[in-house]
């Protein structure tokens, strides 16, 4: 079955590198553009995911058959910071809802809400490639005809203070990071006019496998590739006929499908190419721009 | 602290644990805290909530007994329960 990429939106931020003066901004302010209602109580990992659906959904009407695929490299990581600090510094039982939104796929709850969604709603962390891992439970579930629709959406938030972050992510504090939350709408071949094609998403066991993949396809000289992450000397020399998109995008685990929404935002024709490094197996994709 | 006082810190404190919309000063002393019926419509979570944020900033423990139950009827029953020997 060919998937069709009906919508995409996003939204993304740049917080600058952690050695620098900073702030996360104040998401409040925003969400009531997108939101059917006020949502009390939810933490911003939430609100990042209800501005990135929203944005992806303009007019905020779905059919109530649309499966819901939320992932995340990190989930809703400021709160269990917060949760663990009260728990284990300050001996402290920590606020019931803080504690319940540690639990990320509480976010998916609001944003079924926020949408009127009532069928399969899934929430799935993994620190490499979140974005592959939904689009993988997405599609298989539209190939078996489980939904008609796929809302996939993935969501990193950045956590104070930033040097603590950057620590996480494993870069240094002069690097600049960033945080996002980015979704497509995914829908079986002629159901709509699509702004690209998702013509695979594959997770491969090692270089060799990865060799294999690119030579499954004729790679057009038009085709992009951008790494999401350093990949190994081994990985860059499978792939030789194919070149780096810069994509311009701070340090946050989701930002292979920030380079994704740049890439479907300006696509011609050409095709999309991303390769996620992880622990030695590959993540892999392939869009095929609209004509 | 008198009554009053602790009353208006009472109310911010309600609207600041639960995430309200509203300003602290438009919670009336005896209106209904807790109900979908009621104006405020807060719910369990926002109960359990207040009595943490309580126990933690007045040592006063709202368990699941009747009586202390009860204190969470309106800032009234609140500060009372607060202020009892």
């Amino acid at each position: 079955m060919r998937i069709e990429v009906a919508a995409a939106g996003e939204y993304y931020a740049d917080l600058g590198a952690a050695d620098q003066l900073h702030e996360v901004k104040d998401l409040r302010p925003l969400l009531a553009a997108v939101c059917r209602e006020r949502f009390r109580r939810i933490d911003r990992f939430t609100q990042l995911a209800l501005l990135g659906s929203g944005h992806c959904v303009r007019d905020g009407r779905l059919p109530a058959d649309t499966g819901l695929y939320i992932s995340s490299g990190f989930g809703s990581i400021a709160n269990t910071v917060n949760v663990q600090r009260q728990m284990f510094i300050d001996r402290r039982v920590p606020k019931p809802l803080t504690f319940i939104n540690t639990l990320s796929n509480s976010a998916g709850y609001y944003v079924a809400r926020n949408l009127g969604l009532t069928a399969r709603n899934q929430f799935v962390s993994r620190d490499a490639a979140p974005l592959e891992a939904a689009l993988q439970l997405a599609t298989l579930d539209l190939v078996r005809g489980d939904i008609g629709q796929a809302l996939v959406g993935v969501v990193d938030e950045a956590s104070l203070p930033l040097d603590e972050h950057a620590r996480r992510l494993g870069v240094g504090a002069d690097v600049p990071l960033a945080e996002g939350s980015h979704w497509l709408l995914l829908r079986p071949a002629g159901a709509s006019v699509p702004s690209a094609t998702l013509a695979a998403v594959d997770t491969l066991a090692d270089v060799a496998a990865l060799s294999a993949w690119f030579a499954r396809f004729d790679a057009s000289p038009d085709a992009r590739i951008w790494f999401a992450d350093d990949v190994s000397p081994p990985a860059r020399a499978a792939c030789p006929m194919l070149e780096r998109l810069e994509a311009a995008l701070g340090v946050y685990r989701s930002r292979t499908a920030g380079a994704v929404l740049r890439y479907l935002s300006g696509t011609t024709g050409e095709e999309l190419i991303t390769v996620v490094e992880d622990d030695g197996r590959y993540h892999v994709m392939r869009f095929v721009g609209r004509l | 602290m008198d009554i009053e006082a602790l009353k208006r810190e009472l109310k911010t404190l309600v609207v600041e644990e639960c995430d309200m919309d509203i300003g602290a000063d438009e919670i009336l002393d005896d209106e209904q805290l807790i109900g979908s019926d009621c104006r405020l419509g807060l719910d369990s979570l926002d109960a359990l909530t207040i009595s943490l944020a309580v126990k933690d900033r007045y040592g006063r423990h709202i368990d699941s007994g009747n009586e202390t139950r009860a204190a969470l009827t309106s800032i009234n029953h609140l500060a009372a329960f607060i202020t009892a020997e």
